[in-house]
């Protein structure tokens, strides 16, 4: 999953849902099968005719989660997907991840979002191309986990020098 | 902000926008080029007194009128296409800060450099290369002339009057387009989404029905002056049907396809249908275009090269005797003043003949002649009538032969009762009625063969249809004037001779006929074969030249539209293909996607030019008969090898593009 959601223009949403099962061969049956439930979770099933320059940035990225989806991954990788999203719609999207990893999906995410990280159960700090710190939600609420994170990011920007 | 900044931007502009400006400024050279060339030929400067020099400036004329045209349109279409590839760079400038009058002044530059670099070059190569093509065209008409100083004033004149104003007009839309839009609209220019075309049935069974009519008027030519009438109409038709059908029609079929969900379900169809939809709406125009471009090329090519390679074949078509004379064989309303030709004349011409050549000791191969009445009418079946229409190609041309005559030139021997006749017809192999009405006597047809049907018919050449109707010696004339409500004046009356000599003796003797014919007030006209044969060779040379002319620019207007195509298409698609590869197709795939997209929008225009070009052949081949030229065989062949190396040379078109494409989107 991208931050400018990359679906084809040539396609329907559906049929952009559809393209990795279609490049594996599958049989257009066995796709619809598995396209109905995760079109319906997402909330895109009256607008799968529709196409990307037609839908909002919120709704286009959720195709893009169904097109992810769809395979049955082991893990969904996501680069920013939030980016180009508004709060509103990114609020939204975070939420369905919650709710898809909550039915056993595994999802990691790459972003500069702290509201899209604070919805994560596992949060890696990442700096010049090595980790230097994680984080586990645990049994945090929200606020918490916002709060641990701005603070690691302070932590890091400033390189641990604090005037007291 | 000064001038001179705006005429540096303009240059700046053009040179960094080079990859797109430089094909369009190479066909505004080729048009100048073309159209320079065949001006200065038009004028007529070297061509001194040349016989069959006015032939040949007609022709080019002609020439100097199509490339024009063409030249025109050509330019504002290519010009349209560049205006949309430079939508973001206006977007972009207007965004920094100029406004719309400052950019319509750095284009009028534009234009202003663009005008004068292709009518520089241009006219330079014109001028260096009018040598080259008047010395072809010497040796195609097979005439002598001088090379004067190719370098005609007046041609360089209306050369850069017509450029000027096309590149006028094209700084014009150009400018309407930056003054409607909105900034931000131009930058996104590019990445307009566009829809999913509808079905637009209505102009697809427009589309089919307006080539069936074009191709039912094809197929169904019956005279050689109809041919000629219906070719520009089945043009029109098959043009705008073709239009229609590669816009309305082609989208139509993808969709119908993809509705098959089996089918379009696969991997090899999924991506290319789609992309092939979605490419048709753009390309529909382009794409008639270049099957259009390709029908003009296959026919203009195949019918001079014809007519060339069968020059001689027309000339002894046209004049299959070494000398004829003819008298009144015209239709009389032609030829008020002409004295009647009597018996007595005739006699006296012939014996003129016969001595002239037995002073010079030349003697006779073939001599032959036969007079008759000749009138124009209508014929309805076995009813024949006055001509009542103007319409010269509607009526029939009837010869009204005594029985006797009959006789002397077939060397057969029939007796008519009173009240019958023999009836022969060019077109029909047998004339199917029991009588005819010529007004309102009616004769019985007694039924007659013979094999010499062509010794008092005109069967090859006539553009109307012709009939001949023998008659008993005195009823000729009655026959005549029951048609036409009055009596003949006179006879017509054709002469046929070969002679046992070469072509001056040829000449010299039909030149010693026309002083003859002059001398005894006979009123006729003389042809001698080896003096015609330059005006045969001055039309058809002259005519395959503008063939060739018109087919390679025609050709070079397919070619670059088809490159323009791609490389448009090429930035489009490289976005779409980068998405793809991160979805998940590995490049072998994506590579056949591209292929089967791009092998079939790219010969569909030439299949469909082919099946145009194959279907116009019946109409083509009557045109061509009209022309003198009756060898359907040769004229198959000719359309054939024109098909066959057509198809050569697009599919090298088709590698070179197809390369630049991948190029871009790799």
């Amino acid at each position: 999953m991208f931050q400018d959601f990359n679906l084809l223009d040539t396609f329907s949403l559906r049929d952009n849902i559809y393209l990795p099962l279609v490049l594996e061969g599958k049989k257009y049956e066995e796709m619809s099968l598995r396209a109905e439930p995760i079109a319906k979770k997402l909330g895109i099933t009256q607008i799968l005719n529709k196409y990307p320059y037609e839908v909002s940035g919120g709704q286009k990225q959720r195709a893009a989660v169904a097109r992810a989806l769809i395979t049955n991954p082991e893990l969904v990788l996501a680069d920013e997907p939030s980016g180009a999203l508004d709060s509103h719609a990114a609020d939204g999207l975070m939420k369905l991840f919650g709710e898809i990893n909550e039915e056993g999906q595994t999802i990691v995410m790459v972003t500069h979002s702290v509201k899209a990280a604070c919805s994560a159960k596992r949060v890696l700090f990442i700096k010049d191309g090595e980790v230097f710190h994680q984080l586990y939600r645990g049994s945090l609420g929200r606020d918490e986990m916002y709060q641990k994170i701005s603070d690691t990011l302070t932590i890091l920007a400033t390189g641990g020098e604090r005037d007291e | 902000m000064n001038n001179l900044l705006y005429a540096r931007l303009a240059k700046t502009n053009l040179s960094k926008n080079r990859q797109n400006i430089l094909p369009y400024l190479l066909s505004c050279i080729g048009t100048v080029v073309m159209f320079f060339i065949m001006d200065t030929l038009a004028q007529g400067s070297g061509f001194d007194s040349m016989i069959g020099k006015d032939t040949i400036l007609t022709v080019m004329g002609m020439g100097t009128y199509i490339i024009g045209l063409f030249a025109v349109i050509f330019l504002i279409y290519s010009n349209s296409f560049l205006a949309k590839r430079r939508k973001k760079e206006f977007g972009l400038f207007q965004i920094l800060g100029m406004e719309k009058k400052h950019l319509a002044k750095i284009l009028f530059f534009e234009s202003l450099y663009l005008w004068a670099a292709s009518l520089g070059i241009g006219i330079l190569l014109g001028v260096l290369l009018y040598r080259l093509l008047f010395l072809v065209l010497m040796k195609l008409t097979g005439l002598n002339g001088t090379i004067g100083f190719a370098f005609s004033a007046k041609a360089v004149g209306s050369t850069m009057l017509l450029f000027g104003l096309t590149f006028v007009i094209n700084f014009l839309l150009s400018l309407r387009q930056i003054h409607v839009s909105q900034p931000v609209e131009l930058l996104h220019g590019g990445a307009q989404g566009e829809r999913e075309p509808k079905t637009k049935l209505l102009t697809a069974v427009l589309g089919f029905m307006l080539l069936g009519v074009g191709y039912y008027l094809a197929l169904t030519s019956q005279s050689s002056m109809d041919a000629l009438d219906k070719f520009f109409n089945a043009i029109a038709l098959v043009m705008v049907g073709t239009y229609c059908l590669f816009s309305a029609g082609s989208i139509a079929f993808l969709k119908i396809l993809k509705k098959n969900k089996n089918y379009y379900y696969q991997t090899r169809h999924f991506t290319s249908i789609s992309g092939m939809l979605y490419r048709m709406k753009q390309n529909a125009v382009g794409l008639a275009n270049i099957c259009i471009l390709s029908t003009g090329v296959l026919l203009v090519i195949s019918i001079s090269t014809c007519l060339w390679t069968g020059i001689e074949e027309v000339t002894y078509t046209r004049f299959p005797h070494q000398i004829s004379i003819e008298a009144n064989t015209g239709v009389s309303g032609i030829m008020k003043t002409v004295e009647p030709v009597s018996q007595k004349m005739i006699e006296e011409v012939k014996t003129g003949i016969d001595q002239h050549l037995e002073e010079k000791q030349l003697r006779k191969k073939y001599e032959s002649d036969q007079r008759y009445y000749v009138m124009l009418a209508d014929v309805d079946r076995n009813k024949v009538e006055k001509t009542q229409s103007d319409d010269a190609a509607a009526s029939t041309l009837i010869k009204i032969m005594e029985e006797s005559e009959y006789n002397q030139v077939t060397g057969e021997q029939v007796e008519l009762e009173p009240g019958q006749a023999l009836v022969f017809q060019a077109k029909q192999k047998n004339y199917g009625y029991d009588t005819i009405e010529l007004g309102n006597q009616t004769y019985e047809v007694k039924k007659w063969n013979t094999d010499k049907k062509s010794y008092i018919l005109d069967e090859k050449t006539q553009v109307y249809e012709t009939m001949t109707v023998v008659t008993r010696n005195h009823e000729a004339k009655e026959a005549y004037a029951a048609v036409q409500g009055k009596e003949p004046e006179g006879y017509s009356w054709e002469y046929a001779l070969d002679l046992i000599g070469d072509a001056g003796e040829q000449i010299t003797v039909g030149d010693e006929i026309e002083t003859i014919l002059t001398e005894s007030s006979f009123n006729g006209w003389v042809e001698v074969r080896e003096k015609e044969r330059n005006t045969v060779y001055s039309l058809y040379g002259s005519l395959l030249f503008l063939g060739v002319f018109v087919g390679t620019l025609f050709l070079m207007g397919a070619v670059m539209i088809i490159y323009y195509k791609q490389v448009s298409e090429g930035f489009d698609d490289r976005k779409r293909f980068q998405i793809m590869q991160k979805v998940g197709m590995s490049r072998k795939e994506i590579r056949q996607t591209i292929q089967s997209q791009v092998v079939t929008v790219f010969f569909l225009p030439l299949a469909v030019a082919v099946v145009h070009t194959m279907v116009a052949f019946p109409l083509t081949r009557r045109i061509m008969a009209m022309l003198n030229f009756p060898d359907s065989n040769l004229f198959l062949a000719a359309t054939a090898i024109t098909i066959a190396a057509f198809a050569v040379v697009y599919l090298i078109v088709y590698v070179l593009t197809a390369r630049a494409y991948y190029k871009i989107v790799e």
